[in-house]
């Protein structure tokens, strides 16, 4: 009795809430009606049909764009994505920035969610800091902020290897022309020649600050190509450097640096600045930003600034500029035979730079009293400081007495002036260009 | 198009080489300038680092060495005289 009396309360009450609704809707205006009616969910069995439509699985096969292979493609990416974080942690290549970049590529390529597109974050994080070209700079700031002249102005001969070395980025922009012309499937033009060219710069920073401000479409695999060619440095040198050098010229002792002075060090990021003031102020935001860095470290009155540029300021930039890049690693930009071109180029140009930095030694050996280990040659391909110390390794491996790492970091800070320099003179493209 | 990548690269290597080499000749101009400095830099560091490390470190060392061979006469003397 008393079950069958609470049971029909509860249908009493049920009717009431349905009774009290009907009027309250019927009362409503029009608007609030349609509001109301939007909010509505279709039956189950549609809303559950829409789900399984939403999930990433169903978006893999049977993409939104219909072609079956843009579904695909992004599986791939999201591969090279895992591929790229596996050599970042495995393998220790360039961590700082494969981490960020291989996390970026997975999350681009994530369907439906749209990160990537105007207003998903990563696309307002690459807008902002890549496009603009703003974030490559701080880095370049940071790396000023960390790096020591002293080793080049002890032994400013060294200077020339890092010119030399430059050799490489433009026999690649030749060789990405001559790729476009004679393969089909592949086509650069004169920026995007530029653009790939530096990445025999050996230099992060610089290769994407060029490449955002020439042809934006390739930073994701130029960047990639650079740092991934960054890391592989001890593999690619040595076999190059003992190839064009004897055995003697190895063993070649060099002299110790002279001490530098403080007030030299000062006044060093200033010349650099107005050299590039007078004579080519297309590269003054590079190596604006790489001296004023430099000059924070060595002024000695603004430490806080200076550890700030190397340390905190460099690592939020790296992080943000590592997912940019990533961002940049979508299936439609990334799965096609540019890319494996740019690989290949990036490679040659690698190689090229560092032939050309060893032969200029020799070179310059010809004419010099002291003689200079040719080792050190090798250095002058950025890549600051794994080039000096593959520099380091080899001339222990002659002589173990021979310690080369001071001597080749001279070349090898010169090379980030120099590739900073050439990225100038190939910014200054888009004026020349008629 | 390849005809243009060699003109770029002519003028690219020339203002790369010619910015280097002028920088070369300006470092060494300014080594020279500011020798002066550097070098009474370098005479005020070596007249530091002496004046720290020699009249510190050797009294601490005697004051402790003839602490300790004090004591261990004093001990011996203590030791001998008892027995």
């Amino acid at each position: 009795m008393c079950r069958k009396r609470a049971l029909c309360v509860i249908l009493c009450f049920a009717a009431l809430l349905l009774l009290m609704g009907s009027p309250v809707q019927a009362a409503d205006t029009g608007a609030q009606a349609a509001d109301q009616e939007a909010v509505l969910l279709p039956p189950i069995f549609e809303m559950a049909a829409n789900f399984v439509r939403s999930t990433g699985l169903f978006n893999f096969l049977f993409p939104e764009t219909g072609h079956f292979f843009d579904g695909i493609g992004q599986f791939v990416m999201i591969g090279i994505g895992i591929l790229l974080l596996y050599l970042a942690i495995n393998k220790k290549f360039e961590p700082l920035l494969l981490v960020p970049i291989g996390f970026g590529a997975i999350l681009v390529n994530t369907p439906v969610a749209g990160m990537a597109d105007p207003g998903g974050v990563l696309y307002y994080i690459y807008t902002i800091g890549i496009k603009t070209g703003v974030f490559p700079l701080l880095i370049f700031m940071g790396v000023g902020a960390m790096t020591d002249f002293g080793p080049l102005l002890a032994n400013p001969k060294t200077v020339l290897l890092g010119a030399a070395a430059q050799v490489g980025i433009f026999i690649t922009l030749i060789g990405a022309l001559f790729l476009s012309e004679f393969v089909p499937g592949i086509h650069f033009d004169l920026f995007d020649a530029a653009s790939i060219g530096i990445i025999g710069g050996a230099d992060g920073p610089t290769a994407i600050f060029l490449s955002s401000q020439l042809s934006p479409h390739l930073v994701g695999p130029i960047a990639v190509a650079a740092y991934s060619y960054m890391a592989l440095v001890p593999m690619i040198q040595p076999p190059i450097m003992r190839a064009l050098t004897t055995k003697n010229e190895r063993k070649i002792r060099m002299t110790q640096l002279r001490p530098v002075g403080k007030v030299e060090k000062i006044f060093f990021p200033l010349v650099v600045l107005g050299l590039c003031v007078l004579l080519l102020p297309s590269a003054a935001p590079l190596i604006g930003f790489f001296m004023f860095g430099n000059l924070m470290r060595e002024c000695g009155v603004v430490e806080r600034l200076s550890q700030t540029a190397q340390n905190a300021m460099i690592n939020i930039v790296t992080i943000l500029l590592g997912l940019g890049v990533g961002a940049q690693l979508s299936a439609a930009q990334f799965l096609n035979l540019s890319t494996l071109g740019i690989l290949l180029l990036g490679s040659i140009a690698f190689s090229i730079g560092t032939a050309s930095g060893i032969l200029m030694v020799k070179l310059m050996n010809l004419f010099l009293k002291t003689k200079i280990n040719p080792l050190i040659g090798s250095a002058g391909v950025s890549a600051v400081p794994m080039a000096a110390r593959v520099s380091q390794k080899l001339g222990m491996e002659a002589d173990p007495q021979n310690h080369l790492l001071m001597h080749a970091m001279g070349p090898n800070v010169a090379g980030v002036i120099g590739s900073a320099v050439a990225a100038g003179v190939l910014l200054t493209l888009k004026s020349l260009v008629i | 198009m390849i005809i243009q990548g060699l003109k770029l690269t002519l003028l690219g290597m020339g203002v790369v080489f010619s910015f280097l080499v002028l920088l070369f000749v300006l470092i060494v101009f300014f080594a020279k300038l500011l020798a002066p400095f550097t070098k009474k830099e370098l005479s005020q560091a070596g007249a530091r680092k002496p004046a720290r490390n020699k009249p510190r470190q050797a009294p601490d060392e005697h004051l402790k060495l003839t602490a300790v061979i004090s004591a261990a006469i004093s001990a011996h003397r203590a030791r001998s005289g008892r027995h």
